[in-house]
């Protein structure tokens, strides 16, 4: 066997192991994004049909998925990928404090840094997670700039129904 | 191999059929092949109606494979040596 044929068979294996990582995210991911999906639902829905139910069901629904997240394989190996969240979620809540940003502003800001954080988990992880970046961003921009009295509902449908059927269709290889 | 070699877990025919890209009769041939060879094991779980097939790398399997990656890395080390002789 000469050199080129070695070279060949061994790029064959990276692209082989590649995939097999991708797929290994996906199959991972497909669950806690539909639980994301199942918050996301809830919280706009009740936002928009029973407002004042809709701050227990944030907290709720926000504490079961990062139990959930953070608990289902494949587990992080350490407590840098929670401390990740915790201090982008703490940071954004800061800079709506600060900004007195109104609810419809903050709901906003909320989709599009769930949309960028699927956008950078389809740079590091896979490509399928730009599909979800993009449905979660579309779902925004439609709610702010084209229904904005349905803003919470169509994050409610357009996002949180995408993530659910994203996080199902996700896993499949 | 390379992907059963990659993840410690076993993988299902589909996820292997979607890596390699090749059709269930060529897939599932090489896989009777490289089970016979002892190289992995295949293993049925029915869920419902239906059979899913897993397929995992043998301990002699997973050695053969990264010694025969470890020889193709060697052919690339020992012609680059040549070659810098050469030069």
């Amino acid at each position: 066997m000469d050199k080129k044929k070695a070279l060949e068979i061994l790029n064959d294996v990276a692209i082989a192991r590649r995939k097999t990582s991708e797929l290994r995210n996906y199959r991972g991911m497909g669950s806690i994004i539909s639980a994301w999906g199942v918050v996301w639902l809830l919280g706009f829905g009740a936002q928009s049909i029973f407002p004042a139910a809709a701050p227990y069901v944030w907290i709720v629904g926000w504490l079961g998925a990062f139990a959930w997240t953070f608990t289902r394989p494949p587990k992080p190996e350490d407590f840098r990928a929670l401390a990740t969240w915790v201090v982008a979620v703490l940071c954004i809540c800061l800079v709506l404090v600060v900004t007195k940003a109104t609810q419809p502003t903050a709901a906003m800001i909320f989709g599009l840094a769930l949309s960028a954080a699927y956008a950078i988990l389809g740079i590091w992880s896979g490509k399928r997670f730009w599909v979800l970046a993009a449905l979660v961003l579309i779902s925004a921009c439609v709610g702010w700039w084209l229904v904005p009295q349905w803003l919470y509902l169509a994050l409610a449908l357009g996002g949180g129904v995408a993530l659910i059927l994203g996080g199902v269709s996700i896993r499949r290889p | 191999m390379a992907a059963l070699d990659s993840d410690p877990e076993p993988l299902d025919f589909a996820t292997l059929k979607a890596i390699s890209g090749a059709t269930d009769g060529n897939l599932g041939s090489h896989l009777v092949t490289l089970e016979k060879a002892g190289l992995i094991s295949i293993s049925k779980e029915i869920i419902g109606r239906r059979t899913r097939t897993w397929v995992a790398l043998t301990a002699s399997g997973r050695l053969a494979f990264r010694e025969h990656v470890a020889f193709l890395e060697e052919i690339i080390q020992t012609s680059q040596k040549a070659q810098e002789i050469e030069t």
